[in-house]
């Protein structure tokens, strides 16, 4: 037992020390290229320790409890279900890939360290089913995007996300309360933490903020800070267990529905950010379809896109931002050409771009096949909302993929990739292709994890029925 | 013999996923000259076709029907399987080897035609993810199987018609492809994830074998009509014809296997399988044969007024698809599957000496014959203005389908604009 204490102890300081000493040294240190440096080797060491928990099994169940019990507090501190198995590499995977990637010019040793936190917090956000450290995660990530945004020009975005971050995070806490309290005011609390989840996630009406944060604000924290999707963990948490079926329904409809919205806006986005924008609602929207049909297909579909759209979104952004360090702004109304220039920045560039859009091949592929299989099953006439979205982010990653790299005479000398762009480009490409050629370890996990998701459902309704019936009485 | 016919069917499937990969290796890498890409497609293609005739002859020479060949299952969670089946039939096994001989001629054509292009390692890796997208859809026995294969047709084709990347036409057109295809693929995954929903399998080989036992005719109508819409829109079938003539941006070797031999013949191959389910419905069989001869009118009218030469060939090459589609809603087999092998042959040797006419001729129209110059009934009756602007396609579709997305796309973004104070007009205009 002893043992076992110490080796997670080791476990959980690889993967959190890291980033928090590489936040501390980016305090201290003027140098931007050190603290890279560092925040890289850092990185490295968080990834290694994260997929530790795909290898070790001993790792899968730890549980660090509360010495009180209460129902603000949750049942514990640390607990590594499955879902967190499956989840915890995704934070330190896109902070590597962001902070090695960020073009020189724009580094700056602040936003090296609010990624080093952001990348922390949502490590630790994955390895709790604490509310209330869900609660300070949801805060403290808000808090790091906002900080991050401050520093661009516009302030109309920092305002506009400022206003739906903070609404969200005020829905969040009276709904941690409500649900705390428990009794009637339990689906009182279910209602305002639902309500959280679609705000911050940007799930139609809600969404408005998310292209104006793309558009306004630096693509890469934002990307880092999004792409994870925390909100779609607390809904996993809080919301999947203990909502009803109808209710989930009317999340999973509201959310294909964006998935549609969000592809349909991008194909017709004039600029280049803001498509990414309504891309990324209509990815993470899809991903939270599937969270809540409670068909355990489409469940491990969905959680397989998570993690597919979050390598691939984020392989997208960081292109876009490696064409933007190159040209500037850039407006899809117009062709740029180059791809003799850049073939390899192209090549990625669809590639990433193809996976999000689910084509053969690629792990976005098995993801959304899943997904669709399930949710048809579960909604017969909605389902085919996700194969309207699929056809049509195809269609818009295409557009952009002709916008950016074709229709003009490439001029000018041959624009390589850095050497640390290259890999992190390539990396990400092996990982989508590779676990989409050879999907079965990453589908085993989420099917552990759906499994483990479905059992805390069936739990705690079958807990509830009786209430429910001797209440009716 | 089933062994042997299995093997040879493997092989046919295997070899060009190979030579797909090694193909994008090098495209990515900048690896490998001519000689050496051209090595390696031709080992590819000719042991592909190799295994094609073998299985086939094999086939046609024994008595006993081997049964389908399971290669693997790729993956499956829950209910959601994904075979790899392969079909092992003559009608399969025959597309499959009429497609790979023509690949491999078109592969030979290319080498010379291609030399010193700087694209060269592109489009062979394009025209990889063709040979494979081709063969899935040939010998797919399951309906999972047969999407991936559309899905590959789809992508290749809208890339290779936008193979000249510097041209604005070019990419312009290639995204028009694509916008059909796309649409194309989305009527094949929703029929894909229909049958599996209703029938618990995604198995084509049983229902296409006229086994439509756990569907209500309801089902099967519905069913049908999607797959009429993916066959429409890939076999450009009226309405969705205004993509042909577009697609002839793209180098002349990729618009015969596309345009002339196989890919415009994909559709009528897919609904040739389908003939059991479709003739399971009155209602579609009708649909799919008012279709065929309204395209074969409309490609007859088109083609005759076309100048240049890739123009007039494709409207004659829709025309055929037009009747292949009536001979297959009239119940024939046979028949529709001569009409394919025989036509994408005659179009593939049209297409692949077009580029030598125009050469000998030094001119790009096709004002061979002088016929246009003579005074028409046509032209009387008002229908040359018709068949001149190709029968008002695409701005049929233009209005009724693009214009009122784009109209309610525009109004939903400039809401969203207005709801996070941004009064500023977008920086660019919406394609």
């Amino acid at each position: 037992m002893k043992v076992m204490m110490i080796i997670v102890g080791v476990w959980l300081s690889a993967l959190l020390g890291p980033p928090l000493l590489a936040t501390l040294w980016a305090m201290v240190d003027d140098d931007a290229r050190r603290v890279r440096r560092v925040a890289v080797v850092a990185a490295l060491v968080a990834c290694v320790a994260a997929a530790a928990s795909y290898f070790v099994p001993e790792l899968s169940g730890v549980r660090l409890a509360w010495p009180w019990r209460s129902a603000l507090l949750g049942p514990s501190i640390v607990r590594v279900s499955a879902l967190s198995s499956f989840l915890v590499l995704l934070p330190p995977v896109l902070w590597l890939a962001t902070i090695t990637s960020t073009p020189s010019a724009r580094l700056d040793r602040l936003g090296l360290g609010r990624t080093a936190l952001g990348a922390a917090i949502g490590a630790f956000a994955f390895l709790t089913d604490s509310p209330l450290l869900l609660a300070t995660c949801w805060a403290t990530s808000s808090g790091l995007f906002l900080w991050g945004l401050a520093s661009a020009p516009n302030r109309r975005a920092t305002r506009v996300v400022a206003y739906y971050h903070g609404g969200s995070l005020a829905l969040l806490v009276g709904g941690i309360v409500a649900l705390a309290i428990g009794g009637p005011t339990g689906s009182l609390g279910l209602a305002l933490v639902i309500a959280a989840v679609l705000v911050r996630k940007g799930i139609v009406p809600f969404h408005a903020w998310i292209p104006e944060a793309f558009d306004q604000g630096r693509i890469g924290p934002t990307v880092l800070l999004s792409a994870p999707q925390l909100g779609t963990y607390v809904a996993a948490t809080l919301v999947v267990p203990n909502a009803p079926e109808a209710t989930l329904r009317v999340v999973a409809i509201l959310s294909l529905v964006t998935a549609v919205y969000g592809a349909a806006l991008a194909l017709f986005q004039a600029d280049a950010r803001r498509a990414l924008g309504y891309l990324f609602v209509s990815q993470s929207a899809l991903v939270l379809a599937g969270l809540d049909c409670t068909s355990e297909d489409a469940l491990t579909g969905a959680l397989v896109l998570w993690i597919s759209s979050a390598l691939a979104f984020t392989g997208v952004s960081r292109t876009v931002l490696a064409l933007e360090a190159r040209r500037g702004r850039l407006l899809l109304t117009r062709h740029h050409g180059g791809f003799d220039q850049m073939p390899l920045l192209a090549a990625s560039f669809l590639l990433f771009g193809l996976a999000c859009s689910g084509f053969p091949g690629t792990l976005g592929f098995i993801g959304q096949e899943m997904l669709i299989d399930g949710t048809v099953r579960s909604f017969p006439a909605m389902g085919f909302l996700a194969v309207a979205a699929a056809a049509l982010t195809g269609l818009t990653v295409l557009r952009m993929y002709f916008s950016l790299f074709c229709g003009r005479p490439s001029a000018g000398p041959r624009l390589r990739l850095l050497r640390r762009e290259a890999v992190v480009f390539g990396g990400i490409a092996v990982l989508l292709v590779a676990s989409g050629v050879l999907p079965g370890r990453v589908i085993r996990a989420g099917e552990r994890a759906s499994e483990a998701l479905l059992r805390a459902r069936d739990a705690v309704q079958r807990l509830s029925a009786p209430a429910e019936r001797s209440a009716s009485d | 013999m089933t062994l042997w016919i299995h093997a040879a069917v493997l092989v046919t499937f295997v070899a060009p996923l190979l030579m797909l990969m090694a193909l994008g290796v090098a495209a990515l890498g900048g690896l490998g000259g001519e000689r050496a890409l051209g090595a390696v497609t031709r080992v590819g293609l000719v042991t592909a076709l190799g295994g094609a005739l073998t299985a086939l002859s094999s086939y046609l020479l024994t008595s006993a029907r081997p049964p389908s060949l399971r290669v693997g299952t790729w993956f499956a969670a829950g209910e959601t399987t994904f075979a790899l089946d392969l079909a092992v039939d003559s009608l399969s096994l025959g597309f499959a080897a009429l497609s790979l001989l023509i690949c491999n001629i078109v592969a030979v054509f290319s080498f010379r035609y291609l030399h010193r292009e700087p694209g060269f390692r592109r489009y062979f890796f394009q025209m990889a993810m063709f040979v494979v997208g081709i063969t899935l859809v040939a010998l797919a026995g399951s309906v999972e199987v047969l999407f991936v294969g559309w899905e590959l047709l789809g992508l290749s084709s809208a890339l290779l018609v936008g193979f000249f990347q510097e041209r604005r036409g070019a990419v312009n057109n290639a995204l028009r492809v694509f916008a059909v295809y796309r649409l194309s693929d989305a009527a094949m995954l929703s029929a894909a994830v229909l049958l599996h929903h209703w029938t618990g399998s995604g198995n084509l080989i049983a229902l296409f074998s006229g086994d439509q036992s756990g569907l209500a005719p309801g089902q099967v109508l519905l069913i049908d009509a999607l797959l009429l819409v993916a066959v429409a829109c890939k076999s450009a079938l009226w309405p969705f014809s205004g993509w042909l003539p577009r697609a002839m941006e793209g180098p002349t070797p990729s618009s015969a296997v596309y345009y002339g031999a196989l890919s415009i013949h994909a559709g009528c191959f897919l609904l040739l399988r389908a003939q059991p389910l479709l003739a399971a419905s009155t209602a579609a069989t009708l649909i799919a044969a008012s279709g065929g001869l309204i395209t074969a009118a409309y490609g007859s009218l088109a083609g005759r007024v076309q100048t240049d030469v890739k123009s007039a060939i494709s409207y004659a090459t829709l025309t055929q698809v037009g009747i292949i589609v009536v001979e297959i809603a009239a119940g024939l087999e046979l028949v529709p599957m001569l009409h394919i092998a025989g036509h994408a042959c005659f179009r593939l040797l049209q297409f692949l000496s077009a580029p030598n006419v125009l050469h000998e001729r030094h001119e790009l129209d096709n004002r061979l014959g002088g016929a246009l110059h003579r005074p028409s009934p046509t032209r009387r009756a008002g229908v040359y203005l018709f068949a001149l602007e190709r029968g008002f396609a695409d701005a049929l579709l233009e209005r009724v389908l693009v214009a009122p997305f784009r109209l309610v796309v525009a109004k939903l973004d400039a809401l969203d604009r207005r709801l996070v104070g941004d009064t500023s007009r977008a920086r660019g205009r919406a394609p």
